[in-house]
């Protein structure tokens, strides 16, 4: 394990691996400054960039892209009291408070080095959870592999949005257009609609694109420059801020762990695990008197806690395949486009990309951390740029960055489609997520589904293991759509970003 | 004092089963619906192997548009901007005018790419780019920097990673010729 720990690092360092992380880094850090962009977004710019890298550069690159975007996300969250993505709403409740007396810079100084703790934190969770997993998975068959699958697919389905019946209606939307192209279990061609370019299927880096870049565009532009009259200044207290977090240095530790935890369950998106941990917080304070009033309490958990969540998010994405959300779901996609597969075997077989895995969490929060201090005065302005400004040159990359997939202009074409469909989703509060996770999970679901029913027929069902996961299934599934099919009131929908 | 009271009501009132957002997610849900029945019929005529999995996913996604539908129906389903989290009491006339500029920057981006179809890249991201910067105010000379700095930016990128531009349609027709 330490050997393969120090290679790792020793890969990591060389000039050109770590380019293509601070390349991650930096886009994560100015995707997060942006509100309204998200994770999602990011992962679909640099995406496409993965064709025909090595494994060791791509990974570096998405993996430092997704760590940092809960760092720099505070900037508008405490500047101006907008959150830059869904892991920073709670910071606002008392970090724009803060800012508003003039300790903007204590509450960002905070958020800064809990967010470097909570990603290092994370990491290191991620470390010491997959060599103990990996017995536990490899005792696992085919149908309990499925049936975890399953219950994967079910929870980000119900719980990615408050319309659980939408949501599986999307992840179903999304294993459909996995059936595109090649079967994967024998030599026929499905749904290719005459083309030669669905003859390999739908292309991930399209969906992607289409389904959550154009939509947040669209919907950026059409919000027009309402952010941009708002001040920027800092404020006073960065050393005040570091002397915060070493007063309250067992709840950085409490809420990351709370952060991994919570990120290991699929469906729970970074708004909730941060509003999970603000009201832990709260829940436990002696004092609640200053929370939502500029409580530096009320910045440091929820902080701690969105940066842990990519090493406990990672452990299913890694384990069994199963990516917890959209983000996820891209770097998982990444990870295949590269050669690489997820899985149990991967920890055998490749321990040395895991712990490049895990060395670039912990690089990248650190990075993250430091150039957001650094420049913290630039950072800050970036965010009040209208977006008709920077929206051109992120189409354009976007647009190359999806013809990579195949070089044929149905890549072009399908983005379109996409694109509209994402509009419609997104206007009609169907979410997204579950889509992309559904399309990217489609052949492996059809694949074990095979295999069980060749191998075992329907014997495989009264298996203890498959019994157990379909009772917590069923549970789960049916208690959040028996709860929505109760509810008298129309819920309203979360933000939907990761 | 009355009439105004019930004017405003009138303008943010709760949504009617024929708003504007509840129209397209029943509309989306029938061609979601239509699209899985024909992709079903499909199914059938494929082997045992291949066939399996395209049914039964099929088949849960008309099950679950029809429950879908049942909901919108009963006005269960929100229909407000996912993005903001709103309240479901929303002006519909502003949910039209956000619909009329989602489909204008639609046909705009559609409009990009289809000349990219026809005349490659370069041709086609100069035009969309100083296009849309004078449309949103720039000026002639602002907008023709953004124009070059794109530009710059995408060769740059293309070079450092090997990365292919589209080259059009059109272009390859008279290349051939």
């Amino acid at each position: 394990m330490l050997d393969s720990a120090l290679l790792a690092l020793q890969v990591l360092a060389t000039p050109e691996h770590f380019l293509f992380l601070f390349l991650g880094v930096v886009v994560g850090l100015f995707i997060g400054i942006l509100p309204g962009l998200g994770g999602m977004v990011g992962m679909a710019l640099l995406m496409p960039l993965t064709y025909g890298m090595d494994p060791v550069s791509g990974v570096a690159m998405l993996v430092g892209l997704s760590s940092v975007i809960t760092t720099s996300d505070t900037f508008p969250s405490v500047l101006m009291g907008i959150p830059g993505s869904s892991g920073s709403q709670a910071t606002i409740m008392d970090g724009y408070p803060l800012a508003q007396r003039g300790e903007g810079g204590r509450a960002l100084s905070a958020a800064f080095i809990c967010s470097l703790c909570g990603g290092i934190i994370g990491a290191l969770v991620l470390t010491f959870v997959l060599p103990f997993a990996v017995p536990v998975v490899l005792a696992l068959g085919t149908p309990e592999l499925l049936m975890i699958t399953l219950l994967g697919l079910g929870m980000v389905a119900v719980l990615s949005g408050k319309n659980p019946v939408l949501g599986l209606l999307s992840t179903v939307m999304g294993l459909l257009l996995g059936a595109f192209g090649a079967a994967p279990t024998s030599a026929v061609y499905r749904f290719t609609l005459d083309t030669d370019y669905l003859l390999d299927g739908v292309k991930l880096t399209s969906l992607a694109i289409g389904l959550f870049a154009i939509p947040e565009f669209i919907a950026l532009l059409s919000r027009g420059g309402a952010i941009t009259n708002k001040k920027t200044d800092i404020g006073s207290g960065w050393l005040q801020g570091l002397r915060d977090v070493l007063n309250n240095k067992l709840m950085v530790i409490r809420h990351a762990l709370i952060g991994a935890g919570v990120g290991f369950i699929p469906g729970l998106g970074n708004a909730i695990i941060d509003w999970i941990n603000y009201g832990v917080v709260i829940r436990f304070a002696k004092d609640k008197s200053q929370f939502g009033k500029g409580d530096i309490r009320g910045v440091i958990a929820p902080e701690s806690a969105n940066n842990a969540k990519e090493g406990g998010a990672l452990i299913p994405t890694i384990l069994f395949g199963i990516p917890g959300s959209g983000s996820m779901a891209l770097l998982l996609a990444a990870l295949v486009i590269m050669g690489v597969e997820p899985g149990p075997d991967l920890i055998l077989t490749e321990a040395d990309l895991v712990y490049v895995i895990i060395w670039s969490i912990a690089i990248a929060n650190v990075l993250g951390a430091a150039i957001a201090f650094i420049l913290s005065g630039p950072i800050s302005k970036i965010a009040v740029i209208p977006f008709f400004k920077i929206m051109p040159f992120i189409l354009l990359l976007v647009s190359v960055g999806a013809y990579q997939a195949t070089h044929h202009i149905g890549d072009l074409l399908s983005l379109v489609v996409f694109g509209v469909i994402g509009c419609v989703m997104r206007q009609t509060g169907i979410p997204r997520a579950p889509m992309l996770i559904g399309f990217v999970l489609s052949t492996l679901v059809e694949r074990y589904l095979w295999q069980v029913m060749s191998r075992y027929e329907m014997e495989w069902v009264t298996r203890p293991g498959v019994m157990v996961i379909a009772a917590l299934m069923v549970f789960i599934i049916g208690f959040s759509l028996v709860g929505a099919l109760r509810s008298r009131k129309a819920p309203a929908a979360v933000v939907e970003q990761e | 004092m009355m009439s105004n009271n019930s004017h405003q009501e009138d303008q943010v009132r709760k949504p009617s089963i024929f708003s504007w957002d509840r129209r397209l997610l029943l509309g989306f849900i029938a061609l979601s619906a239509i699209v899985f029945l024909i992709l079903n019929r499909q199914a059938n005529g494929f082997m045992s192997d291949a066939r399996l999995y395209p049914y039964v996913v099929t088949l849960l996604g008309l099950a679950l548009c029809v429950l879908s539908v049942i909901r919108v129906l009963m006005g269960k389903e929100p229909n407000h901007d996912a993005q903001n989290g709103k309240e479901h009491e929303i002006d519909d006339s502003k949910v039209k005018n956000n619909y009329k500029m989602t489909l204008g920057y639609l046909c705009a981006f559609a409009g990009f790419y289809g000349a990219i179809v026809l005349f490659g890249f370069i041709i086609p991201a100069a035009v969309f780019v100083f296009g849309f910067m004078r449309f949103f105010g720039q000026s002639y000379k602002l907008a023709a920097i953004y124009t070059v700095c794109g530009l710059l930016m995408v060769e740059g990128l293309s070079r450092l990673l090997n990365l292919e531009l589209p080259t059009g349609l059109l272009i390859e027709m008279v290349k051939s010729a």
